[in-house]
């Protein structure tokens, strides 16, 4: 008869292990008839993709609807960017990720980036303002992705707590200003003076800095949380 | 040996009954309200001997011979002349999802499995105790047709008998006559955090053990076998609880306990005739021990086992049926409006639940073939171990059902007896 070690209970004869507490029986196997049979009656399980599908399908309905009646009603002037990019836009960022089984940040962000700047792109098509997309829109969703990829990078390979994870993003904030400041700046007066972005650098910096040092003091932590615990 | 099916019978038909109407509307295709009773032989079961008597003693149980129809504002079940349900080698996850197509349309399924013979029942048709009374005359029926004589006592029913129409009446119709009104609001129990298993696995595990040493152990501290399983069980969960923070909100911790009302009101139907009762404790108070929660439990079930109090619950549920607007509401929205309160406010005053179907009593006859009887209740919707409990002479056999893959609460319950100095052996399916 086996007996789980750790648990003290009598296990059945053909266990491998003790199922609360999943120790190994070390005893020799005896070829014995278990409780319950292998087989399983199939239940059919809840399968994400599916609605994936199904969603699609019904957002595919108002595109093709409105590609119809752009087509009949205003040919030569085509509005139906607007709706079509729009969709693809919240396709990637709400059902993508309803397909995948595990979860991808870096795919997910890249994706809804083409895709975000794909929507700007036929808006600028239609407005006929390359201008403007080539030089605030394309590079500030250039920006956004690439400290996206850093943040997503750092935190999920280093792990760091939730202060440096917060300064990480407050360095992300500072350089998302910049190019802000810089690409409108360009667009309007073609050169690039900053006035406000070096603001928002300068009140984070010392935030930044605090946090840093914060984060390596664990009893200076401790020390605040008393004094100024709510 | 099959006896020809009658083709052209009378058609009878029957309302659900107040507990059986929740079941239906909860119902999808990845959970139903199912339970399983089995019962494990002396020798190998003969697959064609047990079709052959469940053809004859599911005749002689009108309110299991049914299938399930839609009215247009209700569910009703009709007699179901034409086919007979069949028997089926056993599965690793039982009490599986039921659709009302499936085995010709019989809201219960037969299993074997070497020298088991089990039974899964759809919640509708009835309770523990119902089920138990099929269970026993199937396996008398099965008996007698190896060859021995079996008598018809002891909760066997004869199957050459005409059924009485006591036997599948609605009790609660009968019974529910409390002239009070409203009920007392039950605060929001705690529940555990867990992984969940895919949804084709159920997680059984069953403990064996004896049921002299349990009664002893529980009448040390002065309760009945239900009190102190019902302690045990909060207890594990509170302990549970401590882990995860004990102040954190909800605080009430609570087990739901299925009461059998032919104790308190004389029925004999093989239909649904119980009431739960949800007796817990508030960690928001402070720690308990083992004693008070079991203290806590026997003032509970004290105070409220009583006909007159259990009239006033029975009669809160079956008004809501009574109410003119639900009744001409049609039965796709009742479906939808029951299924989202099964699944909130149902689960909304309860941690777990133990059913406890008590210990079997047999004819003397039969009692030489029988080695245990198990009792497994379905997986719960919110993400729990459930405990069934039965016995049968010396063993007693205590049955967890998740649908999770921890096994804290298991371990600290089996453990806890261990350590009272009480063996207990472990089944599963879980690999």
């Amino acid at each position: 008869m086996p007996y789980c070690v750790k648990c003290g209970v009598e296990l059945d004869k053909s266990a491998k292990k003790c199922v609360l507490c999943n120790t190994e029986i070390l005893i020799e196997q005896q070829e014995e008839i278990p409780p319950y049979p292998k087989e399983k009656a199939e239940v059919s399980q809840l399968n994400t993709s599916y609605v994936a599908m199904l969603i699609t399908l019904i957002l595919a309905i108002p595109n093709v609807a409105c590609l119809v009646i752009n087509l009949i009603y205003s040919p030569g002037i085509y509005w139906m960017y607007y709706v079509f990019g729009g969709s693809l836009v919240l396709w990637m960022i709400f059902i993508f990720p309803m397909t995948l089984k595990k979860k991808k940040p870096l795919i997910h962000v890249f994706l809804i980036f083409i895709s975000a700047t794909l929507y700007l792109m036929l808006i600028a098509l239609a407005l006929s303002g390359m201008r403007w997309f080539l030089i605030i829109a394309l590079p500030i969703c250039i920006t956004v992705m690439f400290l996206l990829f850093v943040i997503i990078l750092i935190v999920n390979k280093k792990k760091p707590g939730k202060l440096k994870t917060t300064s990480i993003s407050l360095i992300a904030v500072i350089i998302l200003c910049l190019v802000i400041e810089g690409v409108v700046d360009y667009l309007v007066n073609a050169v690039i003076s900053f006035s406000w972005s070096y603001i928002v650098a300068a009140s984070l910096v010392p935030v930044i800095i605090a946090l840093v040092l914060l984060s390596g003091n664990k009893k200076l932590q401790n020390e605040l949380i008393k004094k100024l615990h709510i | 040996m099959l006896r020809p099916v009658e083709e052209k019978k009378q058609k009878n038909w029957f309302k659900l009954d107040n507990a059986a109407k929740i079941y239906p509307a909860a119902n999808t295709k990845r959970w139903s309200g199912m339970f399983r009773l089995s019962v494990t032989l002396k020798e190998k079961v003969d697959s064609f001997i047990l079709q052959e008597a469940l053809a004859t003693t599911i005749k002689r149980f009108p309110s299991f011979n049914i299938r399930m129809r839609r009215g247009l504002f209700w569910y009703y079940f009709e007699t179901n002349a034409k086919k007979r349900p069949t028997v089926k080698p056993d599965i690793n996850n039982p009490c599986a999802p039921i659709s009302w197509q499936e085995n010709n349309g019989f809201l219960l399924r037969v299993f074997y499995y070497d020298k088991r013979i089990a039974i899964d029942y759809f919640h509708s048709l009835t309770d523990g105790t119902g089920a138990m009374v099929f269970l026993k005359t199937l396996v008398a029926q099965y008996l007698k047709l190896k060859g021995y004589e079996i008598s018809a006592k002891e909760g066997v029913l004869d199957v050459d008998e005409q059924p009485d129409y006591e036997e599948f009446e609605d009790s609660f119709a009968k019974y529910a006559d409390s002239k009070q009104r409203g009920r007392a609001k039950e605060p929001k129990a705690y529940h555990m955090k867990s992984t969940k298993l895919n949804d084709n696995n159920i997680s059984i595990i069953t403990g064996i053990t004896s049921l002299e040493k349990i009664k002893q152990l529980a009448k040390k501290n002065n309760a009945t076998i239900t009190e102190f399983l019902s302690a045990l069980l909060l207890f594990a969960f509170y302990k549970q609880k401590e882990k995860e923070g004990l102040y954190q909100k909800p605080t009430r911790v609570a087990v739901s306990i299925p009461v059998n009302l032919r104790n308190y009101f004389k029925s004999n139907t093989k239909r649904n005739f119980s009431l739960f009762l949800n007796p817990g404790i508030d960690t928001i108070l402070g720690e308990y021990t083992f004693e008070e929660m079991l203290r806590q439990i026997q003032y509970f079930m004290k105070a409220n086992l009583n006909q007159k109090t259990l009239n006033a619950m029975m009669t809160q549920n079956v008004i809501i049926e009574k109410n003119i607007l639900i009744r001409i509401a049609p039965l796709f929205l009742k479906n939808f409006l029951m299924s989202i309160a099964h699944s909130t406010i149902g689960y909304r005053p309860i941690t777990t639940l133990l059913s406890n179907v008590g210990s079997v009593i047999l004819p003397k006859e039969m009692q030489d073939h029988i080695s245990r009887f198990e009792f497994i209740l379905g997986a719960a919707k919110i993400h729990t171990p459930y405990l069934a409990v039965v016995s049968y002479n010396d063993t007693l056999v205590l049955n967890f059902t998740s649908k999770i893959k921890e096994t804290d609460i298991e371990r600290f319950f089996f453990t806890y007896l261990i350590k009272q100095g009480i063996p207990v052996k472990i089944e599963s399916n879980r690999e």
